[in-house]
């Protein structure tokens, strides 16, 4: 009997060994997904180098030339999965892209002097600060980026169920929506709608668990 | 033992579950607030934008 194979998700795709050239159909989507990490990422790359007060369109204009550049890099082929994470990657990316607005802009950008009357106490306790701010955006990050690996899980797996099973499923899981109005809204017994969510639940949990990039974020609690 | 061993098994798969909605949850929600700001079409546009504008350099590169 012929099982079709589960449809890869997005960053699947990108990163596959086999290097299957789906970025220019698919880099909209991508962006719809993983637009949230990338825009933290760059945030908090200003922030790395002292500018503590981005104003949007700026973050903006350097979120689009990350995308441009991730364009090149998949294009071209130039990530190689065995050499880095996709995130470590991702945030490099951010990282020189940041780097290179504020050396177009250096005119525009002044970074606070740590040096007063008492540099070395002050450095002190900023090293100390920054260190643990450091840690609190790399938290941000991950979670950021955790977030769009789940969703782009579910978007890969979403036409393998047919419309009225996903609309329960997001109507009682993500949307909040009471079982008897989702049983009134769709005309379908609550028997459906649980089944709907056992069905989609037991998928998605596939998905991640047999994807080596996803399955890291859901091994913490394994590892503590 | 393999009664307990299923029994555990049993839970660790529903916190599992909780788990992974939960993570599905926040990110459908910041997502989906994210795509429907002017900031996503406008640098969604942006790129195009650009990728044209470095196309037509690789095709014309006396520009």
């Amino acid at each position: 009997m012929f099982i079709p194979k589960t449809p890869k998700t997005i960053i699947e795709q990108l990163v596959a060994p086999e290097k299957i050239s789906v970025w220019n159909s698919t880099w909209r989507r991508f962006f719809d997904l993983y637009h949230a990490p990338i825009k933290i990422m760059v945030g908090n790359s200003f922030f790395k180098y002292g500018i503590y007060s981005i104003p949007n369109n700026v973050v903006d204009e350097v979120v689009s030339d990350v995308v441009v550049s991730l364009n090149k890099i998949f294009n071209d082929n130039l990530y190689d999965p065995k050499k880095s994470r996709f995130r470590s990657y991702l945030k490099t990316v951010c990282d020189r892209r940041v780097v290179d607005y504020l050396r177009k802009n250096v005119a525009n950008f002044k970074t606070d002097s740590i040096d007063g009357e008492d540099g070395s106490v002050k450095a002190m306790a900023e090293s100390i600060a920054q260190e643990s701010l450091n840690a609190k955006l790399a938290e941000e990050e991950q979670r950021a980026f955790k977030e769009s690996v789940v969703l782009d899980a579910y978007m890969s797996i979403r036409h393998n169920f047919d419309p009225r099973t996903c609309t329960a499923f997001e109507m009682i899981k993500l949307e909040d929506i009471d079982v008897e109005k989702v049983v009134e809204e769709l005309g379908v017994s609550p028997n459906v709608v649980n089944n709907s969510v056992y069905r989609i639940t037991k998928k998605l949990r596939e998905v991640i668990s047999g994807d080596p990039l996803m399955k890291e974020f859901f091994d913490e609690k394994e590892h503590k | 033992m393999k009664k307990n061993t299923s029994k555990n098994s049993g839970c660790g798969n529903a916190d599992d579950a909780e788990n992974i909605i939960g993570e599905l949850k926040r990110a459908y929600k910041a997502i989906n607030a994210l795509q429907k700001t002017p900031s996503h079409r406008k640098i969604v546009l942006d790129v195009e934008r650009k990728l044209r504008t470095q196309k037509e350099k690789t095709q014309n590169p006396s520009i």
